[in-house]
């Protein structure tokens, strides 16, 4: 047997992020446990939403709290944009819904916003790699020292492209992803760890999030954790409910008051806020209400909606979420019977006509709530992260998660017939091999055409790419032998290899594979700008830090010259008074244009004011020659120490 | 393939046996378990090896599946049984120095003969006028 001793463990932990549709959350794996992330509100799951204003960025509640005012320039749903085309009929429906707006960019959507005062676009990866960027700070936060490694989850059935865009997201905000995961895989880690067993289990995954619905089957033995079969919809969610709410009001909207508000972004956005709102209500009361001042024309919209009303509005959806739980049970050869335990995961599941549809499927059998909807999953990749980088724990070492394909892979053969090559659930990494050969005499190149899906006609499925095999030998027809392997790793992800069979590796053949994605250098390039939106940030929120310094500053020597009256002069006191004064209106938020013409707030100077040279010396304020170099220079009153800090921001 | 030697186990080892042998190698050699200082020609290998792995649990694994190995598996040796006339160890075969090959006279007047090379891998030699054949010990 070869060496199996525990591996190095990296210098820093990587950290588990569940980038969802709506909400994502991050977790690190710790001293034998799980710890989710909080942002510095405690809050534990951050909107997916990023929004563009005149001054800066905004990521997460942030973004989403001042959405009313600012609807096309928040973008949210980053994630049902991601790996696909601008063809791709999602796309087109969705946008109808979104209030901002999509571009086309050689076939890829882009989301165009308007930053700064300027007209500006970004692809979908991006957008992500802005909410993967903010968790990562606030991991970094958390434990203070910089995070390089995540695992990131997508939902477990996420084709190729989406797999491969989350991945190129990952590095756009300067994160190596070792792993994506899927998300009821993770979900089964978090649950395998909550309830240890010996014996073998068979465990339904029922993850029903803001965006995705994901259904996997696994068998659990001792710490292995075998997905059997995976199935879903990667566009079925709160999302869709939400959807269905707005358009039940515009409608009511359009009977009441005769008026149309479905062109109206913002009021849009207010409604289906409102909707988001009524529809958590209804999981718990039997009746919400909505209510929106001035909501279109000045128009206020009282209304009110019952759990039945919603449940009927959605039903079909609702219905729809056991077609995938069949399709699952079908592929793993398991009866309802057969499964041990129905773990619900996700935000939706909270919705009582589900669990209640769901239940009703498994014979009226219990359902597992064990797990936090919201946070089973960034709590299995915090374990999954834990696994990879070898940590020294009891818990993690037997563990091990097998995942599948979740759609078969093939190739276009002659007549468009689409050939299989990987099944789907194939347990991955997986590896195919296969022997292709020229129809034309000197054939230079050979072009493999590779579709995700099953159905029998490849036009029909997902164009995976084109693979373009050049260098091969020059030879008559069929005399060429040209080996193909098809790999797909660990991430769910195709890589293509090939060897001209004839003349060995004294042939190399190069691949040129077109899969759509972003390129290496394209990769690059987006995040040297990320970081320069990063630092952006950072000075934004260092500006404040500074502003909001000079302003405690400025109270704390006006209390301070109020109280202790016997060191200075009635003279020096009207003088630190007026000091102050200044500084105040300096501050003041509509001063701006005043503080560009007076130049730098020099607010109490040490050598006009020997009294107080002991107690406050304080300067601050933005160089007017210089705008560039931003200079605070502080000095605490108890102690006489000075601080000097130089800031040069772009 | 011979998935049983994949797994390191015995056709007549039971299921649970082998899911036991399964689970062991795949904590070995799944991707997820590989440790960062494996040199890179390595985990190629152990990725192969894990893909092997698996396939030979999704045969073993599963009843029916398994039965249709077996018996496959069955037929083969059954097809590949030759008449043979003699087990002998190759200690036991006359060197011919001129021609670097052990011989051994059979018992019609014939010969086998196996050179020097082939005797590392070849076990089984047939006679050079009758239908005769001899299997290698080693």
């Amino acid at each position: 047997m070869e060496k199996n001793s525990p591996k190095p463990a990296l210098k820093h932990p990587a950290i588990g992020i569940d980038l969802g549709t709506t909400k994502s959350c991050v977790g690190l794996f710790r001293d034998g446990k799980v710890e989710i992330i909080g942002n510095n509100q405690g809050i534990r799951t951050m909107p997916s939403c990023v929004a563009f204003t005149e001054t800066g960025r905004l990521i997460g509640d942030e973004a989403k709290n001042q959405a009313a005012l600012n609807a096309p320039n928040i973008i949210f749903s980053a994630k049902r944009l991601i790996g696909r085309t601008s063809e791709d009929p999602v796309v087109q429906a969705d946008a109808e819904f979104w209030p901002f707006q999509i571009v086309k960019a050689e076939g890829k959507p882009q989301l165009q916003v308007s930053y700064k005062g300027k007209e500006k676009v970004f692809y979908p990866e991006e957008i992500s790699a802005m909410v993967l960027g903010n968790l990562k700070e606030m991991a970094e936060d958390y434990l203070s020292h910089p995070i390089t490694h995540a695992i990131v989850t997508v939902p477990a059935h996420f084709n190729d492209s989406q797999r491969q865009a989350t991945k190129d997201a990952g590095a756009i905000a300067g994160l190596n992803v070792l792993r994506i995961l899927s998300e009821t895989t993770a979900a089964a880690l978090a649950y395998s760890l909550d309830n240890p067993s010996n014996g073998e289990r068979n465990v339904l995954i029922f993850d029903l999030g803001g965006g995705t619905f994901n259904v996997s089957v696994l068998t659990i033995d001792g710490g292995i954790l075998e997905v059997k079969a995976t199935s879903g919809d990667t566009h079925l969610g709160g999302d869709d409910f939400d959807n269905c709410l707005v358009s039940f009001f515009i409608d009511e909207f359009l009977k009441k008051h005769q008026e149309n508000i479905s062109k109206d972004r913002r009021a849009v956005w207010r409604l289906r806020r409102a909707c988001e709102a009524a529809k958590r209500t209804l999981s718990s009361n039997i009746k919400a209400s909505i209510d929106l001042y001035c909501l279109y024309k000045g128009i206020d919209f009282h209304t009110d909606i019952t759990r039945a009303q919603f449940e009927e509005l959605c039903a079909d959806l609702f219905r729809g979420t056991l077609k995938p739980v069949e399709r699952a049970l079908q592929d793993a050869k398991l009866s309802q019977a057969q499964i041990h335990d129905v773990v619900l995961v996700g935000a939706s599941t909270r919705i009582p006509k589900i669990q209640e549809l769901l239940q009703d499927f498994f014979g009226g059998r219990q359902l597992n709530k064990s797990l936090n909807p919201d946070e089973a999953v960034a709590y299995g990749a915090a374990v999954q992260a834990a696994i990879l980088i070898g940590e020294r724990s009891e818990v993690t070492r037997g563990l091990l998660a097998l995942d599948v394909v979740p759609m078969s892979l093939g190739i276009e053969t002659d007549a468009g017939k689409m050939h299989t090559l990987i099944r789907r659930n194939t347990a991955i990494p997986a590896v195919v091999t296969r022997t292709f050969t020229t129809f034309d005499d000197h054939q230079p190149d050979l072009l493999i055409h590779a579709y995700e899906g099953e159905r029998a006609t490849a036009k029909e499925n997902h164009l995976l790419g084109h693979f373009l095999l050049k260098g091969i030998s020059s030879a008559p027809r069929g005399m060429v032998l040209v080996e193909a392997t098809f790999y797909i790793n660990a991430d769910g992800i195709l890589t293509v290899f090939a060897l001209d069979k004839v003349a060995g590796s004294a042939n190399p053949i190069a691949i040129d594979a077109n899969k759509g994605r972003l390129s290496k250098e394209e990769i690059q390039a987006l995040a040297v700008e990320a970081e320069k939106y990063r630092a952006e940030d950072r000075v934004q929120k260092w500006k404040l830090a500074t502003k909001n310094y000079l302003q405690s500053c400025a109270f704390s020597v006006k209390r301070t010259s109020e109280d202790i009256l016997n060191y200075f002069t009635l003279q020096a006191k009207k003088k630190v008074m007026e000091k102050c004064q200044l500084a105040f209106s300096w501050l003041n938020p509509t001063g701006w244009l005043k503080r560009r013409r007076s130049g730098p707030m020099k607010m109490v100077s040490g050598n006009s004011l020997p009294g107080l040279k002991r107690l406050s010396n304080s300067t601050t304020g933005i160089n007017r020659t210089k705008p560039n170099k931003f200079v605070v220079t502080t000095c605490s009153w108890t102690f006489q120490f000075t601080q000097t800090t130089t800031v040069i921001y772009p | 393939k011979d998935w049983y030697r994949i797994l390191g186990a015995e056709p007549s080892e039971s299921l649970t046996e082998l899911k036991q042998k399964y689970q062991k190698l795949v904590l070995l050699y799944h991707p997820d378990k590989q440790s960062a200082d494996v040199p890179a020609g390595e985990v190629e290998e152990r990725v192969q090896r894990f893909i092997e792995i698996d396939q030979a649990w999704k045969i073993l694994g599963n009843e029916e599946t398994k039965k249709e190995y077996d018996l496959q598996r069955h037929e083969d040796d059954l097809m590949q049984t030759w008449p043979v006339d003699a087990q002998i160890y190759l200690e036991d075969m006359s060197w011919n120095k001129d021609e670097q090959c052990y011989t051994r006279s059979c018992r019609c007047g014939g010969k086998y003969t196996v050179s020097r090379n082939e005797a590392e891998e070849v076990s089984l030699v047939c006679c050079d006028t009758c239908s005769l054949i001899i299997e290698i010990l080693r």
